[in-house]
């Protein structure tokens, strides 16, 4: 039987009309097109990560998606539920994460917070240990546990927000620049969590996000947006050899040579005994580069530039703009 | 995109004495989550001890100040349009305490919405498994507003005990009847005045001015006032009906310069009902307005 899709959106549009002023009453309206039309299908199990520019239309199509917000146009259904009409519903059986916003109460320690959420998603009280023993342990919140939420680090109350998104094991869920302004450290404990909870629990996984690194270790697939659009739909490694940065190749030969001329790579300069070459991924490897080279001359030495990712954003970006 | 047809069939349930006991089952744990909430607010707030302490002293302060307001009035003269200072208290009284009751558990709350729709955080009360209006209830209230609540609704202990009514059941039943009525027609407006925020935060000054404004002319008989005011207090802000028109009844020998009928004043309370609707329908839209246009 093919598996019923998670997430389901045709033609899902919003519109904003903006209000300003113009002289001392009137008003000009201008609308806004913020999601121009976005068809997406997303299956149990998936993990996904939504990139676009700021103002592309990320966090408004999560806004329909959570049911925050009414689309102007086309149909959004999530878990089998139009999320406008039966809101309530679909809130016990997702978890939602905002990361410019906390969903925590401010004042109460993580534990008291949890305490009120247990009430909140009417969950049993041994069900509730069960899931906080686990969740301590996946996020390493045991240290904390007791301080108000006020006087968390930021990396410490973004480990809670994603704890009492998950405290009731919803199905699906759905993070807004879960990362954002995080150290290292705590990216990667952030993302260490959603992998587990992806991989283990089978939880499906949409997140945005400006850092691509996320979505390398999180997610299986990234939905490109911009403009309202989506522009590119696949898994990070197709997307990246189609946008991305190409990777370069330095080898050092024994020999000071003319440029070398290697199918599927572009010479890029020559110092003495060094050469380095662009590889482009779509007509070859870097190991068959570094094999062809080697049979025009014995290589001393080399070196593989990888992709960077902030390139590939910007380049992602740019190329859709 | 319609339901498949086991969904259907499952919808058409809708009205099985099962969901009724389900709705039950929702009311019991919003009721619960609600009084946890309270407990919650009341710990946080009082974790910060002296302001804690501060807040509740500085509350009462503006009763007595009120007080003081009457009392001072009186010094100069016998009576303010016919009704002597022990019955001006008493209208003070009767409609204040349900203003402030309001205030309380509903107005220090709803002048929130404004702050979190122009920070988005309104979003937040959109994501969770239960009216937006409660988790808002539960998650601004302040304990300070209630000791405002609880020192008039003592002065109107005091003004009633020492005034030895002889008061009908039915009069007893007016009397509660309208410090109910003035608690809901407080919340109503305060929801009302809250709900404009989902259109314009802006309006919190204007507000203010409809609310306390409002309260503190119904503080005095209503017949002293101009035209224009009387009219407002009957109508668009009844609220003469929860102080001074159950007053012409409940007070034995009070003048009745405007001469409304003994049947209005004991239909006063019902006042409530109309701006109950209104502010029902008035956050039904703000709710839409803002779902629709995020913040």
């Amino acid at each position: 039987m093919e598996q019923l899709p998670i997430i389901e959106a045709v033609g899902l549009g919003k519109e904003f009309i903006i209000r300003k002023r113009a002289g001392r009453i009137r008003r000009t309206t201008t609308k806004v097109m913020a999601v121009d039309s976005i068809d997406l299908l997303i299956y149990p199990g998936e993990s996904v990560g939504f990139i676009g520019p700021n103002g592309a239309g990320k966090s408004t199509t999560i806004k329909m998606i959570t049911g925050v917000l009414t689309p102007s146009a086309g149909t959004i259904r999530v878990l089998g539920i139009d999320p406008l009409k039966e809101r309530m519903t679909l809130t016990r059986r997702i978890g939602v994460v905002f990361g410019q916003r906390s969903q925590l109460w401010w004042d109460l320690p993580l534990a008291d917070s949890f305490g009120l959420l247990r009430h909140l998603f009417r969950v049993s009280e041994s069900d509730h240990k069960e899931s906080m023993d686990w969740l301590i342990g996946l996020l390493d919140l045991s240290t904390f546990l007791q301080t108000p939420v006020r006087q968390l680090s930021l990396g410490q109350r973004m480990r809670g927000e994603l704890a009492a998104a998950l405290a009731h094991h919803p199905e699906l869920l759905i993070l807004d620049e879960p990362t954002i302004g995080l150290d290292l450290v705590s990216k990667d404990a952030v993302r260490r969590a959603l992998r587990q909870l992806n991989e283990i629990h089978g939880t499906t996984v949409l997140l945005t996000t400006h850092d691509l690194a996320d979505i390398a270790e999180v997610c299986g697939r990234v939905v490109v947006i911009n403009h309202g659009i989506i522009v590119e739909d696949g898994p990070l490694p197709t997307l990246i050899s189609r946008l991305g940065s190409e990777r370069i190749v330095m080898v050092e030969l024994t020999d000071t040579l003319d440029p070398l001329c290697i199918a599927g790579t572009i010479h890029m300069r020559t110092e003495g005994r060094r050469q380095w070459l662009r590889i482009n991924e779509t007509e070859t490897t870097a190991g068959a580069v570094i094999t062809a080279v080697g049979q025009q001359s014995s290589i001393l030495d080399l070196s593989l530039s990888e992709p960077d990712f902030d390139d590939v954003v910007r380049r992602v970006y740019g190329a859709t703009s | 995109m319609d339901n498949p047809p086991a969904l259907r069939s499952l919808e058409r349930i809708g009205s099985h004495p099962l969901k009724e006991l389900a709705r039950a089952h929702t009311f019991a744990t919003t009721a619960g989550f609600y009084r946890k909430m309270l407990r919650q607010r009341v710990a946080a707030d009082a974790s910060y001890r002296l302001s804690f302490f501060l807040r509740i002293f500085t509350g009462s302060v503006l009763i007595l100040l009120d007080l003081a307001a009457i009392y001072g009035l009186f010094t100069k003269t016998k009576t303010i349009g016919g009704w002597n200072r022990q019955q001006v208290l008493f209208v003070y009284a009767l409609a204040t305490a349900g203003f402030r009751l309001g205030d309380a558990f509903i107005g220090g709350c709803t002048e929130r919405i404004a702050e979190h729709v122009r920070t988005g955080q309104f979003d937040r009360f959109l994501t969770r498994p239960i009216r937006p209006f409660v988790l808002l209830l539960g998650e601004e209230f302040a304990f300070r507003r209630v000791m405002q609540a609880v020192a008039v609704i003592g002065v109107l202990f005091a003004v009633v005990a020492s005034g030895h009514f002889s008061w009908s059941p039915i009069q007893w039943l007016l009397f509660v009847g309208s410090f109910i009525s003035a608690t809901i027609i407080s919340a109503s407006l305060f929801i009302i005045v809250g709900s404009l925020s989902f259109w314009s935060p802006d309006t919190g000054e204007m507000g203010n001015s409809v609310t306390y404004g409002g309260n503190f002319a119904a503080q005095y008989p209503s017949h002293i006032y101009p035209s224009w005011i009387k009219r407002m207090l009957f109508t668009a802000l009844p609220l003469a009906f929860v102080g001074y028109v159950p007053a012409l009844v409940l007070l034995p020998g009070v003048t009745n310069p405007l001469s409304i009928p003994g049947w209005v004043s004991y239909c006063a309370p019902a006042a409530c009902i109309p701006v109950l609707f209104l502010a029902v329908t008035c956050w039904q839209l703000g709710m839409r307005a803002y779902q629709s246009t995020g913040s």
